[in-house]
């Protein structure tokens, strides 16, 4: 019985911890995108991004813990810790390998991050573009629940909203630079005395 | 007039060769005599004479706390404003004297490092300093310091001159401005203790160093002593003039064969600087603490006198217009608040007007300085406001009755 | 009722404003002490941060996507480079004209619960 229970928790919060994830990215998204609305205010979308990302961490490492711990699972701290040594699905765990220390790298630069170089934060931070596919692809692939149909559909949620948040964030790529340099680069006095124009 | 930057062969004639200029000036004075420049030009009250009109040995003595021979100095000729023309003039006519004080301040300050920066498009300054190298390389006598001097060439705009522009430039060829803190002297080029200074202050340094500052004091008409270039546009006779500092507007206007009566608008200070008027104001002294107190700037020393006969509304928004284009595009309150200026600005002076606009400008004229990185925003407020003051019938007429009052109507844009 | 003199914390806020983008988030956390313009930037009232608004004004800086927002410490000029050039003409106001200042502490407190209003709860 109490193997099972570590299976099930290893599970449970692998799926939470993905959940997790997926909001995180979807608010880090609106954030860039500038979302915002009367009830949903400017400063909502990064608090919620980031709170989440730290409580997605607590997940992340009790998933890890759990699966390790479970004898069922055959995975020693050797699989859970370095990519492809596991002999239980080996390319999927790896993914999740490889997530985690993604995943490590931006909650320890984002807690940093007044203190870093603003360049090389952003630079780890594009990791994060990796780092959600392959906790998807770690989920849809290592799991005993994969391919069962409320996986599928959880998997398919997942990958609606950080779509969706995605094209948002799209939308209005590089706006900011270009709307200021548009202002800058028109002639005022031309566009008024244009011939046509008044006096 | 005292004349002494400028003492010499005229400056059309071309820059001066080291073999003249020692002759004329002698030589500079002994190793003694340079440890004490710094309280030297301290007593001396040697101003900035790159707009700041800040204190010379201040800023010296900052750079030299800090650095641990290891400073850079900057001599700044970039000159953007548009109507300034004193630093080309003085770098084309007396290069040596601008590298004499370029040695003594990278003496002065510990510096490991000298940079000349001079706008790319101003072939002559380069040309001039570059042959002036050239001479003290092959003359060791003339120079006793053994900092490397390289020329850096920014292309020529309005902010390139700006001292943290000068400094990101040097480090990344972008010549535009960056945050500060850290200021340049805390932290420029290469990350080191950075003295920026114009070329004209340093010419004054490079005097100062051989005849003191009593020598110094001797000139000078009013609180300020000393003399200093400025650029005159407007009369018959344009051109850089050396003054006394304390010398009315009135007198400059005299010897520049100015046209236009006594209490036209005039121009001070430049693109960044304000618009003054009335028989009062051209008896103020050109005295950087006088014009201070009087609610203006002596900045880079433009006296530019706008005549009779111009419409000062659309003399402003052209103006604006070239203030808003010159913009890093980095801030948003410059961008936007100084396009929206310069359009509402350019509807009114056209006849244009929209019903609000000239009480917006009138807004924006105090809302937007201060909000920029550099003082771009800062410049070009204050000469709106002033222009607003000075204009104003003038404003009230294009906004209220789509009519400009001035006999001849274009605008003028001093050249 | 006017509200007492709002303590000061001797720090104060300041913007990088190359790195700030109308993000918006700091005059959402701190409404009295920072507006946005028409075009979105903040306005800081001048002056200091008074002390009961501190704990707001720290979060208003970490709610900055870019970090354009720190608190320093208020302390005289630095020595050397120049305050503006500064045609600074009489007739022109301070360019904080218009800005309001901070508020006094007791705008900033919701109404206090009567001993009464507790117990009955």
């Amino acid at each position: 019985m109490f193997d099972q229970t570590l299976w099930f928790v290893a599970r449970g919060s692998g799926i939470v911890s993905l959940l997790m994830l997926t909001a995180s990215a979807c608010f880090g998204l609106l954030t860039v995108a500038r979302f915002w609305h009367e009830s949903w205010p400017r400063f909502f979308n990064l608090e919620m991004h980031r709170r989440i990302a730290l409580l997605s961490v607590v997940f992340t490492a009790l998933h890890i813990v759990t699966a390790v711990l479970d004898p069922f699972a055959r995975l020693g701290w050797d699989s859970a810790l370095i990519p492809l040594v596991s002999t239980y699905r080996p390319i999927p765990v790896a993914l999740g390998v490889v997530a985690t220390y993604l995943l490590a790298a931006l909650v320890i630069t984002g807690l940093l991050r007044a203190r870093m170089p603003q360049r090389l934060w952003r630079a780890i931070h594009w990791a994060s573009y990796a780092m959600w596919p392959l906790a998807l692809a770690h989920s849809f692939f290592s799991g005993s629940d994969a391919g069962s149909l409320w996986m599928l559909a959880i998997g398919a949620l997942c990958l609606g909203a950080v779509g969706a948040c995605l094209l948002w964030r799209v939308s209005v790529w590089d706006q900011s630079r270009s709307r200021l340099d548009d202002a800058v680069l028109t002639s005022s006095w031309e566009d008024a005395t244009r011939p046509g124009k008044g006096r | 007039m005292t004349i002494r930057l400028l003492a010499g062969p005229t400056p059309a004639v071309g820059a001066e060769s080291l073999a003249d200029h020692r002759a004329r000036l002698g030589d500079l004075p002994g190793r003694t005599e340079r440890s004490r420049l710094i309280p030297t030009l301290e007593t001396a009250g040697l101003l900035g004479r790159g707009g700041a009109g800040f204190p010379v040995a201040r800023k010296w003595a900052a750079v030299a706390e800090r650095a641990k021979g290891d400073a850079v100095v900057l001599a700044n000729g970039a000159e953007g404003e548009p109507l300034s023309h004193k630093d080309r003039v003085l770098m084309s006519s007396r290069p040596h004297l601008v590298l004499d004080g370029l040695e003594l301040a990278a003496e002065a300050v510990g510096a490991r490092r000298a940079i000349l920066y001079v706008g790319s498009e101003h072939a002559q300054a380069r040309g001039a300093l570059e042959h002036a190298l050239a001479e003290r390389a092959a003359d060791r006598s003339s120079t006793f310091s053994r900092v490397p001097i390289t020329m850096a060439s920014p292309p020529v705009s309005y902010l390139a001159g700006e001292e943290s522009a000068a400094v990101h430039f040097v480090n990344s060829g972008d010549a535009r401005p960056t945050t500060v803190p850290p200021r340049p002297f805390e932290k420029g080029v290469g990350g080191k203790p950075t003295l920026v200074q114009n070329v004209e202050s340093l010419s004054h340094a490079a005097l100062i160093a051989r005849y003191g500052d009593a020598w110094y004091r001797e000139a000078g008409r009013a609180t300020t002593p000393g003399t200093a270039l400025v650029t005159v546009t407007g009369g018959r006779r344009p051109g850089v003039l050396e003054i006394d500092l304390g010398t009315t507007i009135a007198e400059v206007a005299e010897w520049a064969g100015v046209a236009s009566s006594p209490g036209s608008p005039v121009l001070l200070g430049g693109y960044f600087g304000g618009l003054v008027a009335g028989a009062e104001a051209w008896r103020l002294p050109l005295d950087p603490a006088i014009l201070r107190g009087a609610g203006t700037a002596f900045g880079a020393g433009v006296v530019a006198f706008m005549g009779d006969e111009s419409c000062g509304v659309a003399t402003t928004a052209r103006i604006m217009d070239y203030m808003a284009g010159s913009s890093a595009a980095q801030c948003g309150p410059c961008v936007f608040g100084l396009r929206a200026i310069a359009d509402a600005s350019a509807r009114v002076a056209t006849g244009q007007a929209r019903g609000d606009d000239l009480t917006r400008l009138r807004g924006w004229s105090t809302s937007i300085a201060g909000r920029g990185a550099c003082r771009l925003p800062d410049g070009a407020t204050g000469l709106l406001a002033s222009s607003l003051r000075v204009y104003d019938a003038d404003w009230s007429s294009h906004q209220h009755h789509r009519r400009c009052t001035a006999p001849r109507g274009a605008a003028r844009i001093p050249a | 009722m006017s509200g007492r003199r709002a303590l000061d914390s001797g720090m104060r806020l300041e913007i990088d404003r190359i790195a700030c983008d109308a993000y918006g988030t700091c005059a959402e956390l701190l409404p009295e002490g920072i507006d946005l313009d028409e075009w979105g930037y903040p306005v800081i009232a001048p002056g200091n941060v008074p002390v009961h608004l501190l704990d707001l004004a720290k979060r208003a800086v970490d709610s900055c996507p870019v970090l354009a927002m720190r608190l320093v410490k208020a302390q005289a000029p630095v020595v050397a480079s120049a305050p503006p050039p500064a045609p600074v003409l009489a007739a022109r106001a301070d360019r904080t004209e218009g800005t309001p200042p901070w508020p006094p502490r007791q705008q900033n407190r919701a109404p206090k619960r009567s001993p009464e209003a507790r117990r009955r709860r």
